[in-house]
């Protein structure tokens, strides 16, 4: 394959899937800045392997586990940040496409989400707005299919237990 | 279950969380550019048996892959001995000892010949060899069927082989196995016609192309169409004649009589091309060509040079001056030097010479250093 043909495959990936890892870092990270850098360097590891012939037989997953791994790392070096710090450069992004009454209804749900364990987090994220199998779940976060499903099954308990539904 | 679809859907609605346009569209552009920079051209190959750039060997050609079966060849000659070998040297298609003089002798020579000059002149050797068992065998009444087929066929492996190692090997290795090759052609095609079995010719038509005509094609690298490059040379002949015999007076006795020589000799090859075979008259052009360009690299010693910037030809030469060489489109070769006038032996200068040769790009730059040097070294002759 030439530099054209990977080129094409690198600019489709990048508008089917940008966004969806933009969330899942924005879920890990809380912070629009640091989502974008870590989504733009997702990417380039993607081209990296693309270039170098790696086979990748689910694109999705892939760069949702480099996602995953560089999150990891970024919690590594951060741990010492304080929560608070991290809440206040967590810039809320505009949506332009949708009016100011999804727009708020948006923000109630991010907010609340924010209140939850950043694990239960990543596993509702990547089950009900990605729509990912608890088995590619599992891939990505690199756990057993069951437990990502018993975790999902009690996040989802805790999530009602606090929105009272 | 209600309530997992509720909550499902008040989930849902972070999917409105995206990247700005202005973010995504920056990030596009810059991943782009990333991907272009790390491109695919960077020598990294796709596909199954990718490798990284590191682990790709920097001269994966003849060297290394002769290095790797070294072994093999030292471990061969051992086993077939030196006398054995000694003695296949000379046997023809049909002996018994033919197959070790090609399968182990040759690959030998081959496996040793590390350079590509080496391997061009190797290839030449074996084909110039290869005819010479054509023409035992002719004399023996032997060049039928098979084995002349087998021959045609090794030659036209060989000629590939000279021809892939001629490409990296130097200007002048390549014309002189590209005109030894001609001429070894030349004779096959000779044995072939006058043979009344006909096998090569027969193969050769079947694949409607003439051994010759393909070796032609093979290593007609840069050649200039023969009839230009003739009368080419003849002016810069004439030209040079000219040159000299208008400054006698200004040159040793000795010099002169070199230069002239060289000259009548040039001028009578090129006479004899014109009534020669197609073959024998590139030669000798090829030769005469040489000996003009030795006279006038010599002639840039002894003073400062006009060149004509199209021929590459000399057209003014004075000897008041030290040598400079003044290339007729105001692009000066200055060459800084002593004042007064030096002399240097000519064998010297015959690569500059065929630098001269003819060629319409001339090389300012290594002229320059030539000179230079012949003048620093102030030889006399």
């Amino acid at each position: 394959m030439n530099q054209k043909e990977l080129e094409t495959i690198f600019t489709s990936s990048f508008a089917d899937y940008a966004d969806a890892i933009f969330r899942f870092c924005m879920v890990k990270v809380s912070n629009v800045e640091l989502a974008e850098d870590m989504t733009q360097e997702v990417f380039s590891r993607y081209w990296q392997c693309l270039r170098d012939g790696k086979e990748m037989t689910n694109t999705r997953a892939f760069l949702y586990t480099i996602a995953n791994n560089m999150a990891k790392d970024w919690y590594k070096k951060k741990k010492s940040d304080s929560l608070d710090m991290q809440m206040e450069s967590g810039v809320q992004p505009k949506d332009t496409t949708s009016g100011p009454y999804r727009l708020a209804e948006h923000t109630e749900v991010q907010e609340m989400f924010e209140e939850l364990e950043p694990k239960d987090r990543e596993v509702l994220l990547l089950k009900y707005v990605e729509g990912l199998p608890p088995k590619e779940i599992a891939q990505v976060l690199n756990e057993s299919a069951n437990t990502i499903s018993v975790r999902l099954n009690r996040a989802t308990k805790r999530l009602q237990e606090k929105l009272h539904i | 279950m209600k309530n997992d679809t509720s909550t499902k859907e008040y989930i849902q609605k972070l999917e409105s969380l995206k990247l700005s346009e202005s973010s995504r569209a920056r990030m596009q552009n810059s991943l782009l550019e990333y991907a272009r920079f790390h491109g695919v051209s960077e020598g990294v190959r796709v596909g199954e048996d990718a490798r990284s750039i590191e682990q790709v060997p920097v001269s994966t050609s003849l060297f290394s892959l002769k290095r790797m079966y070294m072994p093999f060849v030292i471990l061969l000659a051992v086993m077939v001995g030196g006398g054995t070998s000694y003695a296949a040297q000379d046997a023809v298609p049909g002996d018994f000892l033919y197959a070790i003089k090609t399968e182990v002798n040759e690959p030998v020579r081959s496996a040793l010949a590390l350079s590509a000059n080496a391997e061009a002149d190797l290839q030449a050797d074996i084909i110039a060899e290869r005819i010479e068992e054509a023409e035992t065998l002719k004399a023996e009444g032997r060049l039928e069927g098979e084995v002349a087929a087998q021959l045609a066929a090794d030659i036209q492996t060989h000629i590939a082989k000279a021809a892939k190692a001629n490409e990296t090997s130097d200007a002048e290795v390549r014309s002189r196995t590209t005109s030894e090759l001609d001429l070894a052609l030349t004779r096959f095609d000779v044995l072939v016609e006058n043979d009344t079995a006909l096998a090569v010719r027969g193969i050769a038509e079947d694949e409607s192309v003439s051994t010759s005509a393909a070796l032609g094609t093979m290593l007609a690298i840069d050649e200039m169409d023969a009839e230009a490059f003739r009368l080419n040379t003849q002016a810069r002949v004439d030209s040079l004649m000219e040159l000299v015999e208008e400054n006698q007076s200004q040159l040793s006795a000795e010099v002169y009589v070199s230069l002239s020589n060289k000259l009548d000799e040039a001028d009578t090859l090129l006479m004899q091309a014109e009534s020669q075979a197609e073959v024998q008259s590139r030669n000798s052009i090829d030769r005469a060509a040489v000996l003009a360009g030795e006279v006038e690299s010599k002639l840039t010693t002894l003073g400062s040079v006009r060149l004509d910037m199209n021929s590459g030809a000399i057209i003014d030469i004075d000897f008041s001056n030290t040598p400079v060489l003044d290339i007729n489109l105001g692009a000066d070769a200055q060459v800084d030097s002593d004042d007064s006038r030096k002399e240097s032996d000519s064998t010297t200068e015959a690569e500059a010479g065929v630098q001269l040769d003819s060629r319409i790009d001339l090389d300012l730059e290594a002229v320059d250093v030539e000179i230079d040097g012949a003048v620093r070294s102030g030889l006399k002759l």
